[in-house]
């Protein structure tokens, strides 16, 4: 796969990246070092690495950090189990049903997260639906609102479309005839997807989960009106320095906490990607 | 090639981002309201008021106090909003950082109507439009007698005598640190006091609530019985809905505000508005519309509006300077220990 | 065409069981704007028509709503421009460093829109944007970006590059070749992420409260200050008009272009 880089490579790819790099340069790393300013300024203009000392010398903030990123593994996983199938069907089928399909796995994106939060406490509460039938099949009632599960389980259903929609595009470029010449040489339907498509589709593994992980790492809503306090996440508790206790600076380190995180992640996973490739 | 493409594209692209963008007007007036029967009732009473006497119409934002502070504190030469809406820490916070511009009776002459312990703690930077309380809501159903004073309904959860059937606001809920404040007078100001029945009534209610929707969701569903809430909506509730009732246990309820402000820098239209929301006329057309009590003293309620309204008598208004810079101990203490 | 062809009843089950975990709270939603109740509650006491009426009529969730969708397509059909040349760039011209570069046009993703939206107010202000349109679309084209970028490199570098390489040796010319050759190619790549992008940033609420104004307010951003004080299904009704008109969209695109035609690779 690799060729030589020429100079006439290098200075069209840097041609045409050029917009791109600029715009983000400008947009995104100059508000970046206006938050990391923020963070290590003390009051009288100086330099202080006081607020990552608080948030990383807390064992409190080093446990919601470690259930934030167990919270979002999770949930990343539990979508692409949950969604490869879906990928498949939606790559597979055609016309009315394929329009049905993708309409499915963008629906839950189209409800105020606050409006479907209230959907999955009707389902999930005391006198909700899981309990109403539980009740019916005279068994023991739960709760899931406020425990991790009922989170993870809420956060799924949004994330989805992004694990499906990535995974599916890309199936839709894999040739069909691979998949029946591996059934024609005797390989079972299951064994043709794991060893024949799973394997074509890893790019688009790696979009979704990389896109799923990094917005669950950053998704607080569902935890603030679904949690309680003994369900966490980072981004909530940025949030609260933010609105509530108005402390920026803390807010700030937090949040760089959390970017300096999910980064590494994205590099993990495209590493993984490029060894997939290579393979 | 594609890379000039690009370019064109992006640039024109560009170009009509700012044309087909909603223009933003010369210089019409920025004021700020909440959403929804807030936002009707200020365009109905406050902004009908100030098209009357200037002939010109202001815009209307509607967004929350934080925003708004953020929104000013980025740009305070040439600040985006000239008539602030805040709650009443980050007008306390505002005024102090000199974003705001004091308010007296030779700018707004409706203000010489408007008691002094409406914008006393604010040093006259900002005053309370309309204010409210948190009291109980009950099933009067499952609960025929609720206890008559909040140390006994925070006791009486403890002892699980009402199952696990009651919610109280968090402290990371908007006003929570308010109503921590309010807990801290019933017990000689004792913090640990409070923080400890907070954790000690944490086995026995179903949870501390965050979202005033679902915390009215959820009495409303009968999945508890006692719910601590904001008085305008608990009174609605039980006069729409018998088996409720609303109260205020003893001894009273904290107060909790609105604030108005004129921002620093802003333009000077900003007094005339202002004065138009404190205006007798715009300030009894709001409480009717929004069913909260209201600051001008000249102001008589009609009989049955004065029912729903808690009386000032009742109200106890934050000491707010005493608490304010331990409202971040207070989320971290919150988070920390109350799980 | 085992696969395509029969869908086995497994698979006919999965699909009815996450249809259902895909679709209730949204029912329930949708039931709910039809409550009659003037509170927000489920199963409603009664139904009506009025929530529907009363959201369809006001102002300030239509101008919102009209505002999102110029937004969301200003702002999408902006990254896309920016992203496919981008992501072409970094599958095909291998140059040195394009590795990291992905990584760079990635990382907006990992940055919580919270610290963003504050960090985006005081950096526009301090560069002359604050309070401006464009400032909000730069910052929704921020959020956004990463999402084209990844949808169209991932498909992109499953593609063959002899395809591109045979039309140049055939005499195509690099825009004729791109426009004809590669574009066809990336189709389901820029339909899927150009719908991340407009859902995205049609629902986006951070950046939104702190950029937008009077005249550009978002729907999320009035549905969330509408939902501080008043507690009604309006917001529900909202959500359904919401669903209803991008349902009509997918149908409009299915109508005069095929559906299947957006993500299907012409091989």
């Amino acid at each position: 796969m690799s060729r030589p880089r020429s100079m006439r490579q290098n200075a069209r790819g840097y041609l045409l990246t050029f917009p791109a790099f600029a715009f983000l340069v400008v947009f995104f790393v100059g508000p970046l070092i206006v938050n990391l300013f923020e963070s290590v300024k003390n009051e009288d203009g100086g330099l202080t690495y006081a607020q990552y000392v608080r948030a990383l010398g807390d064992a409190y903030y080093l446990e919601v950090l470690g259930d934030t990123i167990v919270l979002s593994l999770a949930v990343t996983i539990a979508s692409l189990v949950l969604g490869y199938p879906l990928a498949i069907a939606i790559a597979r089928s055609r016309g009315a049903l394929k329009s049905f399909l993708i309409f499915l796995v963008v629906t839950p994106l189209l409800i105020n997260v606050v409006v479907r939060t209230f959907g999955w406490m009707v389902i999930f509460g005391r006198s909700g639906f899981i309990n109403a039938i539980l009740k019916l099949l005279d068994l023991d009632t739960a709760t899931l609102t406020g425990t991790w599960t009922g989170i993870g389980i809420a956060m799924v259903q949004v994330l989805l479309p992004f694990m499906v929609l990535s995974i599916a595009s890309t199936l839709e470029g894999i040739d069909g005839e691979l998949e029946d010449a591996a059934i024609t040489l005797g390989a079972t339907p299951l064994k043709t997807i794991i060893h024949v498509i799973f394997p074509l589709s890893l790019q688009g593994v790696i979009t979704g989960t990389l896109l799923v992980f990094a917005l669950s790492m950053g998704s607080f809503v569902t935890v603030m009106l679904m949690g309680s306090n003994s369900t966490m996440v980072l981004p909530l508790l940025v949030y609260q320095q933010l609105n509530l206790a108005s402390d920026w600076p803390f807010a700030a380190a937090l949040g760089n906490i959390l970017i300096f995180v999910v980064l590494i992640a994205t590099a993990l996973q495209l590493g993984l990607a490029k060894r997939g490739v290579r393979r | 090639m594609i890379t000039r493409l690009s370019k064109v594209t992006l640039s024109s692209l560009v170009a009509l981002t700012f044309m087909m963008g909603p223009s933003i007007a010369d210089d019409p007036l920025v004021v700020v309201s909440s959403g929804g029967i807030w936002l009707e009732s200020a365009k109905a009473n406050f902004v009908s008021c100030y098209e009357e006497r200037t002939g010109e119409q202001p815009e209307v934002l509607t967004i929350n106090s934080s925003e708004v502070l953020n929104r000013i504190r980025a740009n305070p030469d040439n600040p985006p909003i000239d008539v602030a809406l805040l709650s009443e820490i980050d007008a306390i916070r505002a005024g102090e950082e000199g974003l705001l511009e004091k308010l007296s009776a030779d700018n707004v002459p409706n203000l010489a109507d408007v008691p002094e312990i409406f914008r006393e703690q604010w040093n006259n930077y900002a005053t309370i439009q309309n204010f409210g309380a948190m009291i109980v809501l009950y099933n009067k159903e499952a609960v025929p007698e609720p206890p008559a004073d909040w140390k006994t309904l925070i006791d009486e959860t403890i002892e699980g005598k009402y199952g696990d059937r009651v919610s109280f606001p968090a402290v990371t809920m908007a006003w929570g640190p308010m109503f921590t404040w309010f807990l801290t007078t019933l017990y000689d100001g004792d913090e640990d006091m409070v923080f400890e029945k907070y954790k000690e009534m944490l086995p026995n209610i179903a949870n501390y609530w965050t979202s005033p929707v679902d915390a009215m969701n959820m009495f409303a569903a009968k999945e508890i019985d006692i719910l601590v809430y904001w008085d305008g909506r608990a009174y609605a509730f039980a006069e729409e809905n018998d088996w409720a009732g609303a109260y205020i246990p003893d001894p009273g309820a904290f107060q909790s505000a609105a604030m108005i402000a004129k921002v620093n820098n802003g333009s000077d239209k900003a007094w005339t508005y202002i004065d138009c929301v404190l205006s007798p006329e715009a300030q009894l057309g709001h409480s009717k519309m929004i069913k909260y009590p209201i600051v001008n003293s000249k102001v008589e309620y009609p009989e049955e509006l004065a029912a729903v309204l808690t009386p000032l008598e009742a109200v106890r208004q934050p000491e707010f300077r005493s608490f304010m810079d331990k409202i971040p101990d207070w989320i971290e203490r919150w988070n920390k220990e109350v799980r | 065409m085992k696969i395509r062809s029969r869908p086995g009843s497994l698979m006919v089950c999965y699909l009815a069981v996450i249809s259902v975990f895909l679709l209730l709270p949204q029912l329930i939603v949708v039931v709910v704007a039809f409550s009659e109740a003037s509170f927000v509650s489920f199963p409603p006491p009664g139904y009506s028509t009025k929530w529907m009426v009363r959201v369809l009529s006001d102002p300030s969730f239509m101008k919102p709503l009209w505002n999102s969708v110029v937004l969301g397509l200003s702002a999408s059909i902006m990254a896309a421009a920016l992203a496919l040349p981008a992501s072409l760039a970094i599958v095909r011209h291998r140059f040195q460093g394009a590795r990291a570069l992905q990584n760079f046009l990635l990382s907006p993703l990992s940055m919580p829109t919270l610290i963003l939206a504050i960090a985006l107010l005081f950096f526009l202000n301090d560069i002359g944007l604050g309070n401006t349109y464009a400032g909000l679309v730069f910052g929704h084209v921020v959020v956004v970006l990463p999402y084209l970028v990844r949808t169209i490199v991932a498909v992109y570098s499953g593609t063959d590059p002899r395809i591109e390489e045979a039309a140049y040796t055939l005499g195509a010319k690099p825009l004729s070749t791109f426009w004809f050759i590669t574009l066809p190619m990336l189709r389901p790549a820029i339909f899927a992420g150009g719908m991340f992008a407009f859902l995205v940033s049609f629902d986006e609420v951070a950046v939104a409260l702190l950029l937008s104004n009077a005249s550009s307010i978002t729907l999320p951003v009035s549905i969330l200050t509408y939902l501080t004080y008043n507690y009604d299904p309006a917001v529900a009704a909202i959500s359904v008009i919401k669903m209803i008109i991008v349902v009509l969209a997918l149908l409009v695109l299915e109508r005069f272009y095929g559906l299947q035609n957006l993500t299907m690779q012409s091989r």
